[in-house]
């Protein structure tokens, strides 16, 4: 379970929470909200990315895989490479085993600058399959992916994560990804 | 397609070069004195006597050694200080006004300084790196202060450590700044260890014997040991480029 405790997080002027207590007992979480709502910051916050100014997050395990909004590969490594940054030292080879479960074994050897915006997403999802954790935050993972692509790529991060807390913008999104939906900014919706 | 590529920039540099031996000809024939504009043929001679020569080739590898051995200590100082200003705020206000000054003090005062604090043989090589610090400084100071915010705190999400955000972040974002503050290191240390060595007149060095021609009025002989100082820093850059081909991000 990840509470957030009366927490309180702003940035500059501009206040995101304030005083704001939510828990996350499901294994599957799925956060809504109106883009600027403070989806990500609530990720952030909950992967120690971000400080609270106030309050504080308990149940965050030790090992945290994060996908971020965007992709954030690193341009002058291959797809392989990204992912191999992640693991430990000599495991490198396992990167092809993510990759592939990906679809991605093709572009292995390609550049991210070389690649589609939705090939990229994968290897960012690769890459936090591959570092593992007992939890998996993921922000719009799905983001470029054509639905046929969703559909199968779903399933295999849910069979993996053994807890999840991710974002989506769309009902189609949502009822893949199944769980416990939070609306971020205006309360929970079941 | 390269080759093509390759022999078009040869032949073009070919032309320009012939184009400018021939104004430097007209000129030398209009001037009609050797002592003060000497031809390319007299200096193309000159070159060749001097190269004929066992000590020429000795201390040509001597102000080499210097100025390459100065580049090298200053090109390292240059990047570790400006990890250490970017790393830790205090080394930042410690360094940065010192690295400011060097860059505003005149060449021939460091020259002349240093003349009176260390031997006469490694006045060029201290000259050198003094010179080559604040370029790599800059250069490597900003490039890393401009690293992808994004991928720093990616590397902090993944437990990246510090050695892995320094090889796989910082190393290559920095590594074509340094690249490039490299080679303008690179001419500026020629400029100012051959300038250190006229003034200081060391044994064996190109500069002693540019002023020594010059104090002889040898004039064809002073524009060949200077067609010899842009020969060798052509060469090293072009060695240079050439090791880091491939080594730089796109």
């Amino acid at each position: 379970m990840i509470k957030f405790d009366h927490i309180s997080f702003s940035y500059g002027e501009r206040k995101v929470f304030d005083d704001f207590t939510l828990e996350l007992t499901d294994r599957v979480t799925v956060l809504e909200g109106a883009s600027g709502s403070g989806k990500t910051t609530l990720l952030k916050l909950a992967a120690g990315l971000l400080e609270p100014s106030g309050g504080r997050v308990l149940g965050v395990p030790e090992r945290v895989a994060f996908t971020f909004q965007e992709n954030r590969l690193l341009p002058w490594f291959s797809a392989r490479d990204n992912v191999a940054a992640v693991l430990p030292k000599g495991h490198g080879d396992e990167a092809d085993v993510w990759l592939e479960l990906m679809e991605l074994s093709d572009v292995s050897g390609s550049l991210p600058g070389n690649m589609s915006g939705g090939q990229q997403r994968r290897v960012a999802i690769a890459r936090a399959l591959a570092f593992g954790g007992d939890l998996f935050i993921m922000d719009e993972p799905l983001k470029g992916l054509d639905e046929a692509l969703q559909e199968r790529v779903v399933p295999r991060i849910l069979e993996r994560a053994k807890n999840l807390i991710v974002t989506s913008h769309s009902g189609f999104e949502t009822e893949l990804w199944g769980g416990n939906v939070v609306r971020v900014g205006g309360g929970e919706t079941g | 397609m390269e080759s093509t590529g390759k022999r078009k920039k040869f032949i073009r540099g070919g032309i320009a070069a012939i184009f400018w031996l021939g104004v430097w000809q007209v000129a030398a024939l209009i001037v009609g004195q050797e002592l003060i504009l000497p031809s390319p043929i007299s200096v193309a001679r000159a070159l060749w006597e001097l190269a004929g020569e066992a000590e020429f080739w000795l201390l040509t590898a001597k102000t080499m050694w210097r100025i390459i051995s100065g580049l090298v200590c200053g090109v390292a100082i240059g990047t570790v200080m400006a990890a250490l200003t970017v790393r830790f705020s205090v080394c930042d206000m410690l360094l940065s006004p010192l690295v400011k000054i060097i860059r505003s003090t005149p060449v021939a005062s460091f020259i002349v300084l240093a003349m009176l604090w260390i031997v006469r043989t490694s006045v060029p090589g201290f000259i050198a790196a003094l010179i080559v610090i604040p370029v790599v400084w800059a250069d490597v100071r900003t490039a890393a202060l401009e690293t992808d915010r994004d991928l720093l705190e990616m590397a902090r999400a993944y437990r990246f450590g510090h050695w892995r955000t320094f090889r796989y972040i910082y190393m290559p974002s920095v590594l074509p700044s340094w690249n490039s503050a490299f080679v303008t290191a690179m001419g500026l240390a020629w400029k100012s260890g051959i300038a250190a060595e006229v003034m200081c007149q060391p044994r064996d060095a190109i500069g002693t014997e540019l002023m020594r021609a010059k104090n002889v009025l040898k004039m064809p002989e002073a524009f060949a040991w200077t067609v010899v100082v842009i020969i060798l820093s052509l060469l090293l850059e072009a060695a240079f480029k050439r090791v880091m081909r491939g080594r730089v991000k796109v």
